[in-house]
């Protein structure tokens, strides 16, 4: 099966601490087992040689089996309290396994690949299927194979004592473990499937109401978006209920059957007992045996449901997976140089799924140390000249080079290392302000974290802060206006203090007085090195070495 | 706290208890005849199809013993979701009453968890534990009463081991909800920082630091499997707990009757009853311990919610009316003053005007107090001191509930669909007319015709298909479709160019009749177009 040779490949490094949960678990189950079965011959047969009278109840030796007894009991105690500590930690092992797959799958799909995937319903992927897959582990893995293992067992036990009995037995685990089992899976697969695909759309659909909330409000779209809501839970609510009951009707069905083979078995060992002799203290051992074996099987509706869950959320995870075509890119630069370029050499792009030509044949050629502004009218795509300078997305024709390598074979951390950028829609972490310049650069000090406030025109709004630069900026960072959060990130871009920095619009929403202090900081900063504005002000330009126009898809030099 | 929710299905409750109890007889009922048919095949020497009545009678019970048995777990699942069912429509009411002023403080992805998973982690606890505890009383006192009708030591073995369990287990059971609390607090943190860390991966990849982020993942990831163990080390020594006695006395039952057995001061019957009801009488105990976590869940989870019922409702005006063409003729603020939440003053004594037929500019610096002004007017703030009155064309104040509003933010929702369905949030249903007339008047509709599919074209999430300025016109038209009474915008021209900035001032403009339009910008040429000019600086007019 798919979800196994995936999972088996993922648990790869901790394979032998699931076996050994596996292995405790078996044990627990032949400890339960042996501790009735051992406990119905202990009473039958005292009773028996009790009945027979004094003398022959002192040659009975009680004290082997009574010591069997409680070896049982004592076992099943350790081995059932080390097993649940043994298994959880495997299954926490996995998740964590899991994530960090899923979170490495996901950096080279990011941006592009990420296209159409709701970030609610990322959140949803994250948190419940590594948990439905990790589940698999406890909940289907071990329960499966410990009821095959342990069912050999028994049916080997039965077979030393009555072997008639033994093939009941069989017969009866077979049905209520193998066919079962396999009905449960089959009609439950529809009913999780809907409530998976319900339930990610309602978590993507929740996150979009709360986050524009105010709109929807305003908009007296709220009731009805959140009635929407309702009536997905409803639906989820009715198929866990017929869930519920396939799984109890399939518990009690079970229990049925292992009834029904109880009677079997001592209707069996009775004629046996008449017939081939058997010890008439082994009836009730027998009997107990087959309730107690039972106990191996009742968790597998379960098992099931999970097993389902697991393999949807591993469906639906290595989607992402399958998606990662970019293979690993290799190309490295070791320094820029004054001769450092980067160019853009008829360049012809488009958005996936979109029709519209950003670029239909742009050159451009910007030098280490220039000072250059790209300018536009709104939408005629400046900043998707960001994302293609770290090939996010695959040019049509045409070739973008930095340092005469095709950045689309450049390793993308390297780049970056000469390269800052920041770009419109850059993401601050919540948490501190310090923490979102240590989440870039880990051994940055407090002193360069001020210094760089500074030149962003940060420091005065932030000596205000109550705790400066450890004051939270809370969830995307909504305790900042907009401007102050793209300074914020400017600020973390040039602490990087590499060559070359593209910011997108560095200056909204500041007003012309700050600007021009912050313009005149930044290219003290960089004087050697290289600044790409891309702004639609026109107060910076005067202050920049060339200005670029990008129209109709074409770069002109102004 | 929980035990408040069982109210609200104790029909449910009720009935899966009864069933339960049925079924419970059912079951010694059973044992006690297979008891008697064993019994009887050791002793009497009679074939097993003598006894043909009793297997029958077995069976029957077995049957309805089953039944009974499933039916009342349904019953439990449907009171435990009943109940969360009334939690989350609360929660959506109270929502909507605190405004998302009230909660922007919360990461989103933990309310968005604590709406979804957080709930569900409730109904284990209502339809298993809640039942499974009554039934822990119940049934066990029960087998007492049946056992020391049969065996005095049989009794004492099973009376001296029974009360210990529950004992034992809230001891440990307290100690592992302490450390429990703090474990949920982390799943919390943990799944909004990843939400967090996946919207700032693409940042993350531009700064080169993608994959040194893996470390975070991992870190959090193991910290969080490590408190989760020390949880469950102590939460599953309940189980032992159980384990240890539930073993110890079906050990100790057929070690003592053995023997008595041995010395004939016991029959068989008795012996192998007790010993089948032996671990029926700690199944109810094992039940409950297995739901425990239940309970344990439940407990973090409400910690959860309550912090969703402690948001404090902020909305202090709604606007209802969907009609507009009020005679509305301004909008007054006399000596406004706006406190945070930690009493810092977000807007201090500010008396203004906002006209009919004007266009009307809040001019700031960043963080001035351009967008709590804005709050104010659309009542997502209440006023702390002062006064803020809307008026007719006679001069009368009027009220809001007649007030057609309409607000473009600086980000707005986009809805993964047509452009359609953006213009109208899916809530209204305009005619064809309508959509290209607003589209054209807020210098979107040639764009849209370019397009092959026009108003039916999709555009991806966060709108990645178009350009800022479209996004805005876009948005533009949302507002105008809606034909306010009182349209405000919230910097319409950040992002664009100076021709594209200044067609949507031309927009603007002729959109201002018969209504009041308010705007907060930077842009000083939006500025210079204004017909009433508001200029903050610290919360303060200027």
């Amino acid at each position: 099966m798919v979800l196994k040779s995936f999972f088996m490949q993922l648990v790869k490094p901790i394979k032998w601490h699931l076996f050994f949960g596996l292995f405790l678990s078996c044990i627990a189950a032949l400890s339960n087992f042996g501790l009735l079965f051992l406990s119905g011959w202990l009473i039958a047969s005292a009773a028996i040689v009790g009945m027979a009278g004094i003398i022959v109840a002192q040659t009975f030796n009680i004290l082997l089996p009574a010591s069997g007894v409680r070896f049982f009991a004592t076992s099943r105690i350790v081995t059932r309290y080390l097993e649940r500590v043994i298994t959880h930690d495997g299954a926490l092992r996995v998740t964590s396994l899991i994530r960090q797959t899923l979170y490495r799958w996901l950096i080279p799909l990011t941006p592009a690949g990420l296209y159409n995937q709701r970030g609610g319903d990322l959140l949803g992927r994250f948190v419940s299927d590594s948990e439905s897959i990790a589940a698999y582990y406890t909940d289907t893995f071990i329960p499966f194979i410990r009821a095959l293992i342990c069912s050999i067992v028994f049916v080997v036990i039965f077979y030393c004592f009555l072997p008639v009995a033994a093939f009941t037995l069989m017969t009866a685990l077979c049905i209520s473990g193998f066919i079962i089992s396999l009905c449960v899976y089959f009609i439950s697969y529809r009913y999780i499937q809907k409530m998976f695909d319900l339930k990610s759309n309602l978590q993507a659909d929740l996150s979009e109401i709360i986050r524009h909330f105010s709109e929807l409000y305003i908009y007296n779209a709220i009731d009805q978006y959140l009635n929407k809501i309702k009536k997905a839970q409803a639906i989820l609510d009715q198929s866990k209920l017929i869930l519920d009951f396939i799984e109890s009707f399939a518990r009690v069905m079970i229990t049925f059957i292992m009834m029904l083979c109880a009677i079997v078995v001592l209707f069996q060992a009775n004629q046996a007992h008449y017939s081939l002799g058997l010890d008439l203290a082994e009836i009730p051992m027998l009997v107990l045996g087959t309730m107690a074996a039972f106990d191996v099987i009742i968790p597998l509706p379960l098992a099931c449901h999970v097993q389902i869950k697991a393999r949807l959320a591993q469906k639906r995870l290595r989607i992402l997976s399958d998606a990662k075509s970019i293979e690993q890119k290799k190309e490295i630069i070791s320094s820029v140089t004054s001769s450092t370029r980067l160019i853009f050499d008829r360049v012809k792009f488009s958005y996936p799924h979109n029709l519209r030509q950003i670029l239909q044949d742009a050159s451009l050629e910007i030098k280490q140390g220039e000072k250059v502004a790209i300018i536009g009218e709104s939408g005629i795509g400046k900043t998707s000249l960001i994302n293609l300078v770290f090939s996010f997305y695959p040019i049509q024709a045409g070739k973008i080079t930095f340092d005469n390598k095709d950045v689309n074979v450049l390793n993308i951390d390297n780049l970056s290392s000469f390269i800052s950028i920041v770009s419109q829609d850059f993401h601050l972490f919540s948490g501190t302000i310090k923490d979102n310049f240590k989440i870039i650069m880990p051994e940055v000090t407090d002193e360069e974290i001020y210094e760089a406030l500074k030149i962003v025109q940060l420091d005065y709004f932030i000596a205000k802060l109550p705790k400066n630069i450890n004051s939270n900026i809370g969830n995307n960072a909504i305790e900042l206006s907009g401007g102050q959060a793209r300074r914020l990130a400017i600020a973390i871009a040039i602490l990087r203090k590499t060559p070359w920095l593209i910011l997108d619009e560095p200056t909204d929403g500041l007003d012309p007085s700050t600007e021009k202090t912050m313009m005149q900081a930044l290219l003290k900063l960089y004087v050697n090195k290289t600044l790409i504005i891309i702004t639609h002000k026109k107060t910076i330009l005067p202050l920049m070495d060339k200005v670029y126009l990008l129209e109709d898809g074409y770069f002109r030099n102004v | 706290m929980l035990n408040k929710f069982v109210k609200i299905s104790a029909n449910w409750f009720i009935i899966t208890g009864i069933l339960s109890f049925i079924s419970s007889i059912l079951l010694i009922i059973q044992l006690l005849i297979l008891t008697k048919i064993i019994n009887s095949i050791l002793f009497s020497n009679f074939n097993l199809l003598f006894y043909h009545k009793d297997i029958f009678y077995f069976i029957i019970c077995v049957f309805f013993q089953i039944l009974t048995q499933s039916l009342s777990d349904l019953a439990g699942t449907k009171a435990g979701l009943k109940i969360t069912n009334s939690i989350r429509s609360d929660i959506y009411a109270h929502l909507c009453k605190t405004g998302p002023i009230a909660y922007s403080h919360i990461p989103l992805g933990e309310i968005v968890n604590s709406l979804t998973e957080a709930i569900d982690n409730l109904v284990p606890y209502f339809s298993r534990y809640i039942p499974s505890a009554v039934m822990m009383i119940i049934l066990p006192f029960f087998i007492l009463v049946i056992v020391l009708n049969i065996d005095f030591w049989g009794f004492l073995i099973l009376l001296c081991t029974g009360p210990l369990i529950p004992l034992f287990m809230a001891l440990v059971g307290y100690t592992a909800q302490i450390i429990m609390d703090k474990q949920w607090r982390q799943l919390s943190v943990l799944s909004g920082f990843f939400l967090d860390m996946l919207k700032g991966l693409k940042t993350l990849r531009l700064f080169g630091r993608a994959k040194a982020s893996l470390i975070y993942i991992e870190r959090l990831s193991n910290e969080y499997r490590k408190t989760t163990l020390s949880v469950m080390k102590v939460a599953f020594l309940t189980s032992a707990v159980l384990e240890f006695f539930s073993s110890l006395s079906i050990a100790i039952v057929a070690v003592t009757f053995g023997t008595r057995l041995l010395n004939g001061t016991m029959n068989f019957h008795d012996a192998f009853l007790v010993l089948l009801l032996a671990p029926e009488y700690f199944m109810p105990l094992r039940n409950f311990s297995a739901s425990y976590h239940a309970r344990q869940n439940a407990n973090a989870a409400l910690v959860q919610l309550k912090k969703l019922y402690n948001i404090p409702e902020l909305i202090s005006l709604s606007y209802r009316n969907k009609k507009g063409n009020v005679s509305i003729k301004g909008i007054i603020f006399n000596k406004v003053t706006v406190l945070a939440k930690n009493h810092k003053v977000l807007l201090k004594d500010i008396s203004c005007v906002f006209l009919r037929d004007k266009l009307n500019v809040i001019i700031g610096h960043s963080g001035a107090g351009k967008t709590t002004l804005l709050n104010i007017v659309l009542g997502f703030l209440p006023i702390h001191s002062g006064l803020m009155q809307m008026i007719d064309l006679n001069d009368q104040s009027l009220s809001v509930d007649k007030i057609n509003i309409a607000w473009v933010p600086q980000e707005s929702l986009m809805l993964f669909g047509s452009i359609k369905d953006n213009l109208t949030l899916k809530v209204a249903n305009p005619s064809f007319l309508q959509l290209q007339k607003v589209s054209k008047q807020a210098g979107i509709l040639s764009f849209i015709e370019t397009l092959p599919q026009g108003f039916d074209t999709t555009i991806g999430e966060e709108g990645q298909n178009l350009s800022g300025g479209q996004i805005r016109r876009l948005m533009l038209a949302r507002a105008l479709l809606k034909n306010p009474d009182i349209l405000i915008l919230d910097e319409p021209t950040s992002g664009l160019d100076q021709n594209n900035a200044l067609e949507i001032i031309n927009t603007i403009q002729e959109c201002k009749k018969d209504r009041i339009i308010i705007i907060s910008t930077h842009n000083p040429v939006l500025a210079s177009y204004s017909d009433v000019l508001i200029k903050i600086d610290h919360g303060q007019l200027v």
